[in-house]
């Protein structure tokens, strides 16, 4: 076993130093991160209404992965099927896209937020 | 799923711990129509189920029980249903949904695996437990 200095070798030991190789984040990327995204008091909530593409859903959770599972529903209000999505996807319903059933009176849906 | 206390339910919260409106005891029903509990319901969001024995349960305020922790939560002791038969409305129980005894105002809901009772002495068990996160 040999300890430095090394005795005898007459030479310095050689030093690597390295530099990371930093890669920006890509713009796109960036732009689309959830950790980026500026979102409004209060959201999200577990219960309220979202929006998925051109679906309507109520937000049932988000994972620490920024994964929200949402529970899709139809015209009635009824619960049509649970998909699991980026949160960054999601945007707060609006009360016309809210089905008809479930629909909140428009004092309440302004205090929360669905109004256009 | 977690538990959803509506808007309505939220202003219950509130006015009771800030003694504006006294608070009531409780109603615990079983819902039987597909829904997942939102921020929007009322009690006329939820179909309540009907026969095969069932009934709703009553919730004391004075059983429940309190426990100061991290984090501080209520539990009442556990609700048992005990079905003779098919429901008679819709058949399926996707959830629970509580209401306060006088008002009928919603207090909460939650949905869970949904049961089909079928036979004389199905049974659903439920514990009631509000954690105050």
């Amino acid at each position: 076993m040999r300890f430095w200095p090394f005795k005898g070798s007459g030479q310095a030991p050689q030093r690597r130093v390295v530099v990371p190789h930093i890669n920006p984040l890509p713009k796109i990327v960036a732009m689309r991160s959830a950790l980026k995204r500026r979102v409004p008091a209060g959201y999200p909530r577990v219960g309220m209404w979202v929006r998925y593409g051109s679906r309507t859903g109520i937000l049932k959770g988000i994972t620490p992965g920024d994964v929200a599972t949402v529970m899709l529903v139809d015209d009635k209000g009824e619960n049509v099927s649970d998909i699991f999505v980026p949160a960054n996807t999601l945007r707060q319903a609006y009360v016309d896209e809210i089905p008809v059933p479930r629909r909140p009176t428009r004092a309440q849906a302004e205090l929360l937020g669905y109004l256009r | 799923m977690t538990l959803v206390v509506p808007q309505v339910g939220e202003l219950i919260f509130l006015k009771a711990g800030l003694n504006n409106t006294a608070g009531q005891d409780q109603t615990l029903k079983l819902f039987a129509n597909n829904v997942t509990p939102s921020e929007t319901d009322t009690a006329a969001t939820y179909t309540e189920a009907a026969g095969g024995g069932y009934a709703s349960k009553s919730l004391a305020g004075a059983s429940w029980t309190f426990t100061a922790a991290t984090p501080s939560h209520a539990d009442y002791a556990q609700q048992t249903w005990t079905f003779t038969g098919a429901l008679t409305t819709n058949p399926t129980i996707y959830g629970y949904f509580v209401v306060q005894v006088t008002s009928g105002t919603l207090v909460w809901a939650e949905a869970f695996a949904s049961f089909t009772p079928a036979n004389n002495g199905d049974q659903i068990l439920l514990t009631p437990k509000i954690t105050a996160d």
